[in-house]
């Protein structure tokens, strides 16, 4: 129940809260464009428009609606593997869901757009785009550059720390593996310094100054936002690494630091897209921009254009940047984000439900102790025994790789004392075997009960004669 | 200044980027001697290919708009006109617009009025007035 509460508090409600505050500011005008469309400047107190606004609204509130129908539903089920794969399902529902009624929206108005010319006289282009030449010869050189890179190299430290003087052997590859995931998301930061300093300057007037200005006022803030990003991560980064030397780490300080990395940087992206808003609102004044380049923005939110060689382009509405999907890197991309959110939805799910509902099992086969559960998990020489202890509940410890679900418990885990052990127990309220071993310390048990305390007799009647 | 560039047009990118360059550097909003972005700046900024652009600033540097050098990329030149001549090349076309206008029944008060506003002159003279 614990895990359901944690995934809908941490997760489910702040993720659709997100989208749908997103989704909210991403239905009002920006200049002259609506739903991603370009707009004539008498457009917006028509009331077939306004009409339409206060319909994408009441969509909006019906996705929420759904999406809590969905979580409560994913609530009910008392195993934690298919509640966890409902939730699962339930963010891939969110990402896609909340962007529905903006593309219907786009939908209506372009075809509304279209019959209001036809009726005008009015051509439409929609390929159509404005360039200021004076902020493009004036273009500021990288931000924070020095800044940027002294956070970057410091966040590679733990990583070529790791590989000196690494922990003990089992777990160097995994340490360095997340050490490393962690200082690249600060290299990737470092390198989006470049990306802000060559995107489109910002046409807000008519007047180059004010572009100029307004374009400042965004590089300086992204810029910003991506050092206060690359900073804390090489601190989450140390902390990381530092903790892996620790005897025993609890899961909720990991959780809690987590938390904290995520909630300053994403304060650090809120509070940079806020003031590059504001700037915006405060310099553009009364201007309605010529250019009207529809044609390039599929649903009104999609960026694709062929000619364009920018990667990166100031999104239509709301706030934020987006990619050009025409570019290689844009398709390549989201190709690769699209496979790693499908299939860690949809493998995660799997293994959870199989981790839940497959047996564990412990027999004695040829000398040999074998636990089974979905392959071999482990197998250890009786010779090797030393001890062997039946006790009703696990010691107070922490997972260091493997799964620590309600029901189960496997791979390694960290006892309070700081012993390492190997475990792979189904939590059913007592019955498990400590066995101490030449090589370390295990706790096993099979699905059933009385087999479990069979075993243990047999494993005591061979070491009692050993 | 703002260049806008219409794709669904009939007139060539680069004959768009020429057109409103002078059209600019004619109304003061380029003024002489202002730096104009490089080739490949402009070509990114706009989404196209560096070849429209050098295209267009070829254009721009032959007919004497603009001054391109290695380091400094490309600048506004405005021609002295001490004589006050007429550039030859224009007058053919400024007759072909004069009589197309007259033929369409505007009148040369109403063009006047329109050269006036284009050159600013009304604003010179009120100006001089003061």
């Amino acid at each position: 129940m614990g895990m359901k509460i944690l995934m809908g508090c941490v997760c489910i409600l702040p993720m659709m809260l997100i989208f749908y505050g997103i989704m909210y500011f991403e239905g009002k005008p920006k200049g002259n464009i609506l739903f991603g469309v370009t707009l004539w400047q008498e457009a917006f107190e028509d009331e077939k428009i306004k009409q339409m606004q206060k319909l994408y609204k009441k969509r909006l509130l019906l996705i929420n609606i759904m999406t809590i129908a969905l979580f409560v539903a994913g609530c009910i089920p008392k195993r934690e593997s298919i509640s966890m794969s409902i939730f699962m399902m339930l963010i891939l529902v969110i990402i896609i869901a909340y962007f529905i009624p903006f593309a219907i929206a786009n939908r209506q108005l372009t075809s509304y757009k279209l019959t209001a010319n036809q009726t005008n006289g009015t051509p439409v282009s929609g390929e159509k785009i404005a360039v200021d030449i004076k902020a493009v010869a004036n273009r500021e050189p990288v931000m924070f550059k020095k800044t940027g890179l002294a956070g970057m190299i410091a966040g590679i430290i733990p990583v070529i720390l790791e590989i000196i003087i690494g922990t003990s052997s089992d777990m160097k590859g995994y340490n360095l593996l997340v050490v490393g995931v962690l200082s690249s998301v600060g290299i990737i930061m470092f390198c989006m310094l470049f990306v802000y300093s060559r995107m489109k300057t910002d046409i807000v007037s008519t007047d180059s100054a004010v572009n100029i200005q307004v374009t400042r006022v965004r590089n300086y803030q992204l810029s910003r936002m991506s050092v206060i990003f690359i900073w804390v991560n090489t601190i989450f980064t140390f902390y990381i690494w530092i903790r892996m030397w620790a005897d025993y780490v609890k899961v909720t300080e990991i959780v809690i630091v987590s938390l904290i990395y995520v909630i300053i940087v994403m304060a650090a992206i809120i509070v940079a897209q806020i003031k590059i808003r504001k700037a915006e609102d405060k310099y553009k004044g009364e201007y309605i921009s010529e250019a009207d380049d529809d044609r390039y923005w599929l649903w009104g939110m999609v960026y694709y254009n062929k000619n364009d060689k920018s990667f990166m382009v100031n999104k239509r509405t709301g706030i934020g940047t987006t990619i050009n999907m025409a570019k290689p890197a844009g398709k390549i991309m989201m190709a690769v984000v699209g496979i790693i959110v499908a299939l860690s939805i949809i493998g995660s799910s799997i293994w959870m439900i199989l981790l839940d509902f497959t047996p564990v099992s412990l027999t004695i086969e040829q000398g040999k102790l074998v636990s089974n559960q979905i392959g071999n998990e482990y197998t250890i020489n009786l010779n090797a025994i030393t001890k062997a202890e039946l006790v009703d509940e696990l010691p107070d410890m922490s997972k260091r790789v493997g799964t620590g679900m309600d029901t189960l418990y496997k791979g390694l885990w960290r006892e309070k004392d700081g012993t390492d052990c190997q475990v792979c127990v189904r939590i059913n309220g007592g019955c498990y075997i400590k066995i101490e071993t030449v090589s370390g310390r295990y706790y096993l048990n099979d699905e059933d009960k009385s087999d479990t305390k069979e075993l243990y007799d047999m494993l005591t009647d061979y070491i009692e004669n050993k | 200044m703002l260049l806008t560039l219409d794709f669904s047009s009939d007139i060539p990118i680069y004959v768009q980027i020429r057109n409103e360059i002078v059209q600019a550097i004619g109304d003061g909003r380029l003024k002489d001697g202002e730096r104009l972005p490089t080739v490949r700046a402009l070509a990114a900024e706009a989404g196209i290919n560096s070849m429209t652009v050098n295209k267009a600033y070829k254009m721009l540097k032959l007919e004497g708009y603009i001054i391109t050098d290695r380091r400094n990329g490309a600048a506004v030149h405005l021609s002295k006109n001490e004589d006050n001549n007429m550039p030859e090349e224009l007058e053919d076309k400024i007759g072909l617009v004069v009589a197309e206008v007259k033929a369409k029944g505007v009148t040369i008060d109403r063009l006047v009025a329109y050269i006036r506003e284009i050159y600013g002159a009304d604003n010179k003279d009120k100006e001089g007035e003061e």
